[in-house]
């Protein structure tokens, strides 16, 4: 009893100065609706307990690793090698981060799918967006910090790209590597946005998503918005919260088997004299991307076929960011061509990753 | 019910076989070399293929791993439990009572 009596003056005196209390009794009263479409809210928060993980997995790996040109490789070797259990924690990242986007992934088609970024949730969308170019610049900025032949290569041809771009191409490709080739500077680079410039603005984000969640609460599938139905709801606290718990757990447990059963290797260090290797591809997450730019040919009337390439991907994005705008219909428009083209768009891209894979 | 037990049964039989299977080809990897922390600072080896540097830490590994199952299923059962529970407690609306 004395220690219940205890524990419980803490947590007053806790709430006394934070103000606590409110915001768990605004986790109570905050409702779920229960529906067919219900299985995609938990991408939401798994998308968290990735990032958590990579956070903490990504501070233990920055204890030993090293951003110079002579010692990066070495450093993730002796990781990989001398640090206690230091291979366990590195493939742990590695493939947190495999899951975190492919969830980031599936959170967007999925919302894209229930058109959940229509009217009030504009915003939320394209905060959204931006998260998924923040993610996709981990995983970019990540892939070149072991240093070795194939992450050197990979980012030669990354960081290439822009420079189809009209205009700003080339300042951009500079901007990216610090300079004109890919070289330490541009190791430096990359670690200094990995582990600071990114890490910053995706929180800011974060904070924002959030608070427009919770500000504005779920949507409904369009069905249920058009006969205006009465939806069962549930308490997010605890029994929502309990419900993701069983995901977190199943996630988790993938991931530490992943992770000790298929860990990433160390190829050898990065050569800036030597040729690119042959069948060089970037992480799966851009595979899509990259096999897009092999089919265009050299030349398409009076542009290059990279320019084109480039150009329509960015036009893609463009539609993709402003897809609230461009689908403005009210709620209850089902919007079956906006339908059509995120089928294609997943057709496109499982179709773009296979084939890149088998070539 | 008898039907749900089989079905839990073959996927535990089934996961078992998984990670046996897994463990097996996990063993045959071959452990970078690290009997000389000079000779490796100097010489970067071609490729580190990251695995138990013992069979101590090999061991190791699958009992956490075991470990990590093992919990993770009383877990979800633990949880299942408490979902049941605060399902039925707010069909009841015992929350609500309680706060009034």
């Amino acid at each position: 009893m004395k220690v219940k009596d205890s524990l419980l003056s803490i947590q007053t005196w806790i709430d006394e100065r934070l103000g606590l209390g409110a915001i768990f009794n605004f986790l109570r009263e905050k409702k779920v609706p229960q529906h067919k479409h219900t299985i995609w809210f938990y991408t939401g928060s798994s998308i968290l307990l990735f990032f958590v993980i990579q956070v903490v997995t990504g501070i233990m790996l920055a204890f030993y690793y090293k951003p110079t040109l002579e010692e990066a490789n070495k450093s993730v070797a002796r990781i990989m090698t001398e640090v206690p259990l230091g291979w366990i924690i590195r493939s742990v990242h590695f493939w947190s981060a495999s899951f975190m986007i492919a969830i980031v992934f599936v959170h967007m088609i999925s919302i894209w799918l229930v058109k959940a970024y229509r009217k009030p949730r504009e915003l939320t969308w394209m905060s959204g967006v931006f998260l998924l170019l923040f993610t996709l610049g981990f995983g970019f900025t990540g892939y070149l910090l072991p240093w070795d032949d194939l992450s050197l290569s990979a980012t030669k041809v990354g960081t290439d790209i822009p420079r189809s771009i009209p205009v700003v191409g080339a300042w951009v490709t500079n901007l990216l590597r610090g300079g004109e080739d890919v070289t330490g500077d541009t190791l430096t680079r990359f670690f200094g946005i990995h582990v600071s410039v990114l890490p910053l603005f995706l929180i800011l984000l974060l904070g924002i998503h959030l608070y427009l969640i919770q500000k504005l609460g779920m949507s409904l599938p369009l069905d249920l918005e058009i006969k205006k139905e009465e939806v069962r709801e549930l308490p997010f606290w605890p029994n929502f919260v309990y419900r993701e718990m069983v995901v977190w757990f199943v996630f988790l447990g993938i991931l530490f088997s992943l992770a000790i059963f298929l860990p990433p290797s160390l190829g050898k260090v990065a050569d800036l004299m030597a040729p690119a290797p042959k069948g060089i591809k970037p992480e799966w997450y851009f595979l899509f991307l990259f096999q897009t730019l092999k089919i265009f040919p050299a030349k398409i009337l009076f542009m290059t076929g990279d320019t084109l390439a480039v150009s329509l991907i960015l036009l893609a994005g463009i539609f993709f960011f402003f897809l609230p705008l461009i689908d403005n219909k009210p709620a209850q428009s089902k919007g079956k061509i906006i339908t059509i083209i995120a089928y294609l768009f997943i057709l496109y891209a499982a179709v773009m990753t296979i084939w890149s894979l088998v070539t | 019910m008898i039907r749900k037990r089989k079905l839990r049964a073959v996927f535990i039989l089934i996961f078992c076989l998984l990670i046996f299977s897994l463990s097996l080809s996990f063993g045959q990897q071959a452990s970078p070399s690290v009997k000389n922390k000079e000779t490796q600072v100097q010489k970067t080896p071609e490729k580190v293929v990251p695995s138990p540097k013992n069979i101590k830490e090999s061991t190791a590994i699958y009992v956490f791993i075991a470990w990590i199952w093992v919990s993770i299923f009383i877990l979800i059962y633990i949880i299942r439990l408490k979902i049941k529970e605060v399902d039925r407690l707010y069909g009841l609306k015992f929350f609500s009572i309680k706060k009034k």
